[in-house]
Order: structure tokens, then C-alpha cells, then sequence
């Protein structure tokens, strides 16, 4: 178990160097150059050369590639991943400020999600046929629709015909339904099925055969041996989830205004605020990337059957 | 597979395949005939009808330009499934590439090209497409290269498991002990025996490409009006939500349909080429 922990505490930090590399990469995709655009973000459009060349000298842009790296790389080691461009307050402060808006709706929406399909799961398991077939169609259906599509029909439907929700925002308790259900019904359409595979494969163990053997009655053997075993399967989609959450936050906040890391995010491509792309990318490249340590540590650590030697 | 039924002959007993099947081809009807199919310029406007909701002349009502909503869709359904066609192709080959390299070279290579993977892998993939598009900047071939930047992944991760498992096999060993070069063994073993789970894969992607393309368009990183692609005409009509919302409604239903018709054809070929295949949400993320 030791040596598994250390191996994998070890990949993760290539993996997180290797998220930093990517980071700086893409920020040197922009077409033109840097120092003009920071410039622009900074004083406006009208620049004279001079403080094109001071931002140049300023931000380290006059030397190579992997010096800014380098330097990049040491500001960031010391918790430092500079200011916005636009608002020129430290990214830290600004990420910081909207990462509780994006916990808040991911939180709300496992909670939903956890809420409709285990008990739906439970029911389904012993059935087969007709159920297997909707649960199949609705999985297909649920991921085919556009979070984008869906939320905007939300909006219609909820807050522009009926009225009874607010569709902007964070105002009030109300306001986090309309985005977290957009974010929930793909990934309830999906858990379902994955819900639904896992537990058959349970149900066709030996264990569940001995516990029908010994006359207990369906709903017994599906709350008492079945539901466990079959919750382990689908903690190797947590990360997968996350990993859903964190993609469909960045369009499902936008589309309602919600104030999180994914708004952020978008807000700051869109203006080309450099640092804040930069420091958006990485906290969500660390936070996804430490999930899904979690999630492997987890199954080993509830599950004797994993073994370690990877 | 030769002695198999063919697949348009076993397709026809499963209803909901079928389905698929054919909003498949009806959307690549509209993309290929889109100028034959309808009367209207989807570029031409008139303000004097702009905004109306659907009726005889415009099924699908019109823009707030004016234009015929439904020949924009049409129009559209060229981009749609054109962008969809290049990032796969150029992913799926790139990707497939290098799982081969990977996988049968093994070593060094295959480390360090498995950690870039994991690398990329390490994020949810729209937002590694969502970051790459905004900083090149909008349009038609930026979106083609963020799109295929961020897919290959997939497909050597796929590929390279594949071939690990495929090159321990005894016909393999044997093409190996009669000192068959390496090339044609990869041509002619590995390959062949990857490209169901790779083919299977290339539609679901083909379908979660298209997503993502209208998710950018939609963002207002991608296509721009006035072209015609869906994302871009939903974005046209967010702001009309209240007054017409036929525009978001037809254009999204659009992206839906052609999206679940894509994934349904694709999950019936999983079954049948692929049984043992991935579950459906690795796919997806």
C-alpha cells in the first residue's frame, strides 16, 4: 500500500509539472505580441512604443522562451501567479473569490444527482427488459443535448413562461436550481446506466446467489449485499464526474451568470487576461488532477480485491 | 468479418438505430444539397420580417435580420458536420499514430508520450478547447486546430492499450520469429485488429465534437455571424429569448437531434463490433 501511495504521489507531481508546461505553452498560442497585448490591457489602445517596451522588460518578455519559463515557474513556486491584466488585483485573490459560487453549484448538483438515481438504481436493479432499454435511451439522450441548449430552454420554460425562477445570478437560495439542474440531467441520464451495469454485474456473483439460497427476498439481498458492492464500481467515475462538473461549469455559469471559477474563466479568454487564464487553467488542472488521486487511493483503501503493483 | 451480414442489412432490426440512421442521412442531405433544398439566401436579410415566428414561407420563422431561419439551418449543417469530419480524421490518425508508436516501441518513447497524454487527459477536454480557441482567436480553421489539439489523446490512449495486449498474441510472436519487420507487422496484425473499438470511438467522438464545436460558436469563440453554423446561430438568438424564442429553440433541437442520431448509431456499433468495449462516459469526458 506504501509503495502504491508513493508511486502515485510521484506520477502526480509530473503530472502537475507537466499541467504548468501546458499552461505556459498555450499562453504563448496567442497570435501578435504579448507584451503589446498586456500593454493594451493595461493603458488601452492608444500605446505609444515606449510603454510597450517597459510592459516587455517588466513582465520578462525580452528574453528566451524557457527563461520566461523559468521565471514564470519561480513566481509560481512561491505562491505567487501574478495579477490580472484588467483588474491588476492578484489572480489568487480573484480565484479566490469565486471558487466557493463553483463548490457551492457542483455540491448542490451530486446532490441532486445522488438524490434521483440511487434510489431509481435500487429500483431498476432487479428488473431487466423494458427498464435496461429506457435506461439506455435515456443515457443516449442525456448526453446528446448541449448544456448550452438545455440550460437556455430552462430559462424559457422556468423563468421567461412560468416565471417561479430567477435565470441570473446569485440572488437568494432560489437562483442555484436552474444551473444545477442543467449541470444534473446529462449526469443523471448517465449514472443511471452506469448505476444500472454495475449493479447486474453484482447481482451475478456467487455471494447474491448463496444470500438467494438462503430464501432472503429480493429487496433484502439489493439493500444488504448488493447496494455496497455496487457503489464501488462507480467510484471510478467520480473523477469522471468531476471532470463533467468542472467542463459543464464553465458554460452552465456563463449562460446563468453565476459568479464561479467557470465564468471566470470565460470572462477572462475573452478579454485576454493572461494571468487569469493561466491561473484558471491550473487550479482546475491540480483540482481535477487530485480527484482523481483521491478516487484511485479510495477504491484501494475500501476495496481489498485492488491490487497495487501498477 | 467477411462471412458477417452486412451492416446496413443488420442495422434495419433495431429500430432505434435505425432512427439514428436516418436523421444521419437527412442531415447530410441538407449539407450536401442545402442550395437545391431551399429558395432562400441564408445571407440575404430583410428587416421588414425580421423575428417571425414559424409560418408557410419560413417553417422555421426568421432571424432577427430577417433571414429564413430554416436555410440558415440547412446552410449550417454543411459546417456542423464538416468541422466534426476534420477533427476526427486529423485526431484519429495523429492519435492512432502514436498509440501505435507508443504501444509497440514501448520504452522510453512510450513513457514519456503516456505522461503528455496524462497531462492532456488531466483536464476535461472542452476546457482545454475552450482555452486554446480563445487565445488563437475566433474562426473557422482556429476552431478546427483547438478542436483536434485537444481530441488525439483519446485515441492513442485507446490504440497504445490495444496494441500492448495485441502484440503478446501468438500470431503476432510468430510474424515476429519469422522476422517480419516491424512495419508490416503494425500494418498488418495490429492495425486491422484495433480498428473496430477505433471505429466505434470515431462516432461517438464524431458526435461530441459537434457539442463542442456549437459549445465555442456558442461562447462566441468559434464560427462567427454571420456563417451559418449552429452554435452561432443559437448565440443569434439568446438574446431574443423572450421575444423569439423560436430561434434558440430550432437551432438547439437541431444540434440534439443530429448529436443523439450520431450516438445512437454509435452505441448500436458498440454493441455489435465492440462488446467489451469502453463504457460509454469514457467516452464522453
Amino acid at each position: 500500500m506504501w509503495r502504491y501511495l508513493v508511486k502515485r504521489i510521484l506520477l502526480l507531481v509530473v503530472v502537475v509539472w507537466g499541467i504548468t508546461v501546458l499552461t505556459f505553452a498555450m499562453m504563448n498560442l496567442a497570435p501578435g505580441d504579448p507584451a503589446m497585448l498586456i500593454a493594451e490591457a493595461r493603458y488601452g489602445t492608444d500605446l505609444t512604443s515606449e510603454q510597450i517596451e517597459m510592459v516587455r522588460a517588466e513582465e520578462g518578455l525580452d528574453s528566451g522562451v524557457i527563461t520566461q519559463y523559468g521565471i514564470w515557474m519561480g513566481h509560481l513556486l512561491q505562491g505567487d501567479l501574478g495579477n490580472s491584466l484588467v483588474t491588476g488585483d492578484p489572480v489568487w485573490q480573484e480565484m479566490g473569490e469565486r471558487l466557493p459560487a463553483t463548490l457551492l453549484l457542483a455540491g448542490f448538483t451530486m446532490l441532486i444527482v445522488l438524490a434521483v438515481v440511487v434510489p431509481l438504481g435500487l429500483l431498476g436493479a432487479t428488473r431487466s427488459g423494458r427498464w435496461d432499454r429506457l435506461v439506455d435511451i435515456l443515457a443516449m439522450t442525456g448526453i446528446s443535448i448541449p448544456n448550452f441548449w438545455l440550460g437556455l430552454m430552462f430559462i424559457l420554460l422556468f423563468s421567461v413562461t412560468l416565471g417561479i425562477l430567477p435565470s441570473f445570478g446569485m440572488s437568494g437560495p432560489l437562483s442555484i436550481i436552474l444551473p444545477a439542474a442543467t449541470l444534473a440531467v446529462p449526469m443523471i441520464c448517465m449514472d443511471l446506466r452506469l448505476m444500472r451495469n454495475s449493479m447486474r454485474e453484482v447481482m451475478g456473483e456467487e455471494y447474491i446467489y448463496t444470500a438467494r439460497m438462503k430464501g432472503l427476498d429480493n429487496w433484502t439481498i439489493v439493500r444488504r449485499h448488493a447496494l455496497k458492492n455496487s457503489l464501488l464500481p462507480l467510484l471510478t467515475f467520480a473523477g469522471l464526474q468531476v471532470g463533467f462538473l468542472l467542463g459543464g461549469a464553465v458554460i452552465v455559469e456563463t449562460i446563468f451568470s453565476w459568479p464561479g471559477i467557470g465564468k471566470l474563466m470565460v470572462d477572462s479568454i475573452m478579454v485576454k487576461d493572461f494571468a487569469l487564464i493561466a491561473g484558471c487553467v491550473l487550479l482546475v488542472g491540480v483540482l481535477y488532477a487530485l480527484v482523481n488521486l483521491a478516487t484511485d487511493l479510495l477504491y484501494a483503501a475500501i476495496d481489498p480485491r485492488v491490487r497495487y503493483d501498477m | 468479418m467477411t462471412c458477417e451480414e452486412k451492416w446496413y442489412l443488420a442495422i434495419r432490426r433495431d429500430p432505434v438505430a435505425m432512427f439514428g440512421m436516418t436523421v444521419i442521412t437527412v442531415v447530410t442531405i441538407m449539407a450536401i444539397f442545402a442550395p437545391l433544398l431551399t429558395s432562400y439566401d441564408p445571407l440575404a436579410t430583410d428587416l421588414s420580417i425580421r423575428l417571425q415566428g414559424p409560418s408557410w414561407e419560413h417553417p422555421m420563422g426568421t432571424d432577427d435580420l430577417g433571414r429564413d431561419l430554416l436555410s440558415r439551418i440547412m446552410y449550417g449543417a454543411k459546417y456542423t458536420l464538416s468541422i466534426a469530419a476534420v477533427v476526427v480524421m486529423v485526431s484519429a490518425i495523429v492519435g492512432t499514430a502514436l498509440g501505435l508508436l507508443s504501444g509497440y516501441i514501448g520504452g522510453k518513447v512510450d513513457l514519456a508520450l503516456m505522461r503528455v497524454v496524462d497531462v492532456m487527459l488531466a483536464f476535461p477536454s472542452i476546457i482545454l478547447a475552450l482555452v486554446i480557441s480563445g487565445l488563437l482567436g475566433s474562426g473557422f480553421v482556429n476552431l478546427l486546430i483547438a478542436l483536434s489539439l485537444t481530441q488525439w489523446p483519446t485515441y492513442t490512449r485507446l490504440v497504445r492499450g490495444n496494441t500492448l495486449s495485441l502484440k503478446e498474441r501468438e500470431y503476432v510472436e510468430a510474424a515476429r520469429a519469422l522476422r517480419a519487420p516491424r512495419r508490416w507487422i503494425i500494418r498488418r496484425h495490429i492495425l486491422p485488429n484495433t480498428l473496430s473499438p477505433l471505429l466505434v470511438v470515431m462516432t461517438m467522438d464524431v458526435a461530441h465534437t459537434i457539442i463542442f464545436a456549437a459549445a465555442l460558436s456558442f461562447l462566441g469563440l468559434g464560427v462567427q455571424s454571420p456563417t451559418p453554423e449552429w452554435g452561432s446561430i443559437l448565440r443569434s438568438g439568446m438574446p431574443y429569448l423572450t421575444t423569439a424564442p423560436h430561434i434558440a429553440l430550432f437551432a438547439g433541437l437541431m444540434i440534439t437531434l443530429t448529436v443523439l442520431g450520431i450516438n445512437l448509431v454509435g452505441s448500436w456499433a458498440q454493441r455489435r463490433y465492440d462488446p467489451k468495449g469502453h463504457e460509454l462516459a469514457e467516452v464522453m469526458a
